[in-house]
């Protein structure tokens, strides 16, 4: 098969598909702000869903259909949704709601990863093999928070306006609009949230994951594959923000729902990227290549602590950016920094309370979940293993957002806000639809993490050595050889469970590859296991006999 | 090429100084920092395998 490679470099081609992202989301931002403030909801909800649903169907459509411009049709899908809003803004008389830079900000953030995580790095003929529908359907919905962004606010402005007019003070109006934006919003954010866990679910499915395409290595054996990182980053961070957000609706006394400032977004994709595409490249080229060629320093603790490390700061950046995106403040100017939103000024036994959490939550991410790492076997875990390395996960998510309530003395545990106690508790009969809502979404968040991420990380695993496969299918020979001889040497070091789950991944990865390419690979193959001693020989021709022919 | 990313990174740090009030924008250069940090461990440090693959 001819297969079509780049000809513009990436960095130019990209340019256009950003700027069409960052303005359709400005656009569909300022549409539903407006329509939400005029209190038109039906069809604000309606705008927020029809986008990334309308691309999500021209992609799946697209991919059942040959020929270069239906590979684009979801990107054209895009850029006529986009006209067709701008549109309606202009015969509603809309503007772009901005008081600063903080919306063109947050937007060129999330059109740069859309972008990137889009194109068509290896050309269009084979794109749905390497950017799949469901792959793609997963992306495009993750900027559906922009509809919380636009809704949240919008509503609080209209009462708070409508208050002030009154001629209340600006304190007290807030407070009051605050109150009745709650009530309004308590059926919208539910909706919107559907919508966002259920773009996290299907992510755990095996179908979200391409095949082995080549032109997508941006250097040997590291190829370009976020459905190889993605999934399960993405099941991850959006589970943490439905829990922190359920948990901050659930534990307040009175009814009170999130509202939104944009440079708290702004700063929470640090976090983002961080734990998604950083922390996934790092375990794709620090751990999991290392190991698969059998350096033994990838195996040990020291190698874990980093990137467990990595995932503690990147929960501390994106929890604090949530926390100001939801409670509508700026990062580093409110939120810990002034006196009314630290604990230790406040409340100091709800301070220490919250190191205590904090350095629960270390150890918990940190420390034992590290340790815990090295004795698993990649790839061959079982279920409860799996399980238990994902409850530790939850466990000190859990435990890193309960300090940063105690810490930050959020709103919901101040005594004005009929919380008698000081610290985190709940009020199911004072207020049960918050304390519903907040449990519900607590609920699914966990669930993302609990449940769907092994899932996911299982199926991640999976394609990632068959995308190995095809890497060196296309290698130089001589490096072909080299890199196929560490590699059955270092199966041959494995246990037998896991070293017949590795040879079943790379089988799995040999079967998709053409002829002629699966050729070069067995030959490679035949020649390596010939050279090997007997007893590691036999043992490599065990794991195939029970990769080929027993379920494994 | 991989280069840019850090290119990315000084005018995005120069973007947040300018629109950002300081000094809270100190905070948002040292998240810019850790994830520029994060970048050279990750695509620019070599260890024993990528001097091999890479050369």
């Amino acid at each position: 098969m001819e297969y079509e490679r780049r000809k513009i470099p990436v960095i130019i081609g990209i340019i256009p598909l950003f700027i069409m992202f960052w303005l359709g989301f400005i656009i569909w931002w300022s549409l539903m702000y407006n329509l939400f403030f005029e209190g038109r909801n039906i069809e604000g909800l309606a705008i927020g869903y029809i986008l990334p649903s309308a691309y999500s169907v021209a992609a799946y459509i697209a991919s059942r259909n040959a020929g270069r411009v239906t590979h684009i049709a979801h990107f054209i899908t895009f850029a006529t949704v986009s006209l067709a809003y701008a549109a309606i803004m202009v015969s509603l008389r809309y503007s772009i709601p901005a008081e600063d830079a903080g919306p063109f900000v947050g937007t060129a953030f999330i059109a740069a990863v859309m972008s990137l995580m889009q194109y068509p790095m290896a050309g269009l003929q084979d794109y749905f093999k390497y950017r799949t529908p469901l792959f793609i359907a997963g992306v495009i919905f993750m900027p559906l928070f922009i509809y919380f962004a636009s809704m949240l606010p919008s509503i609080y402005q209209r009462y708070l306006g409508l208050l002030l007019a009154q001629g209340l003070d600006p304190r007290h109006a807030a407070h009051e609009a605050r109150h009745m934006q709650a009530l309004e919003v308590f059926s919208l954010f539910p909706i919107g949230m559907t919508g966002f866990w259920a773009s996290a679910a299907w992510l755990a499915s095996r179908r979200t994951q391409g095949v082995y395409v080549p032109g997508l290595e941006i250097k040997p054996f590291m190829p370009f594959r976020p459905d190889l990182i993605l999934p399960g980053g993405v099941l991850f961070v959006k589970g943490v923000i439905m829990m922190g957000v359920g948990l901050l609706i659930a534990i307040h006394a009175i009814p009170k729902m999130p509202i939104w400032n944009w440079w708290g977004f702004a700063l929470a994709f640090w976090g983002i990227i961080t734990l998604i595409p950083l922390r996934g490249m790092y375990k794709m080229v620090k751990g999991r290549r290392r190991r698969m060629l059998g350096d033994v320093r990838a195996f040990g603790y020291r190698a874990l602590f980093f990137r467990e490390l990595m995932l503690f700061i990147g929960l501390l950046i994106l929890l604090y950016g949530f926390l100001n995106a939801f409670t509508g403040n700026a990062p580093f100017t409110v939120i810990g920094v002034s006196p009314e939103w630290n604990a230790f000024v406040q409340n100091p036994p709800a301070g220490w309370l919250g190191v205590g959490a904090l350095t629960l939550a270390f150890l918990l991410l940190v420390i034992v979940r590290g340790w815990y790492k090295t004795r698993l076997p990649e790839g061959a875990e079982k279920t409860s293993q799996l399980f238990l390395k994902q409850l530790l996960l939850w466990l000190g998510t859990l435990s890193l957002i309960e300090s940063y309530v105690h810490l930050f003395w959020v709103p919901a545990i101040r005594l004005d806000e009929e919380n008698p106690y000081g610290f985190m508790a709940f009020f199911p009969d004072k207020n049960p639809i918050g304390f519903s809502v907040g449990l519900a979404l607590f609920i699914a968040g966990s669930i993302l993490i609990l449940v769907l991420r092994p899932i996911a990380l299982r199926n991640e695993f999976a394609t990632t050595l068959s995308v190995f496969v095809g890497m060196l299918a296309d290698a130089p020979e001589e490096l072909r050889y080299k890199i196929m001889k560490m590699r059955v040497a270092a199966l041959a070091r494995l246990p037998f469970e896991q070293r017949v789950k590795h040879v079943k991944g790379m089988i799995d990865g040999l079967n998709a590859l053409p002829d002629e390419k699966r050729d070069h690979v067995m030959k490679t193959q035949l020649l390596v296991i010939s050279e090997l001693s007997p007893d590691d020989r036999i043992a490599m021709l065990k794991a195939m006999d029970q990769a080929l022919f027993f379920a494994t | 090429m991989l280069w840019i990313l850090f290119l990315f990174i000084v005018i995005l740090g120069a973007v947040i100084a300018v629109t950002y009030p300081l000094p809270a924008g100190i905070g948002y250069l040292i998240t810019l920092a850790w994830i520029a940090l994060l970048i050279y461990i990750i695509f620019f440090r070599k260890d024993e395998i990528s001097k091999m693959l890479e050369g």
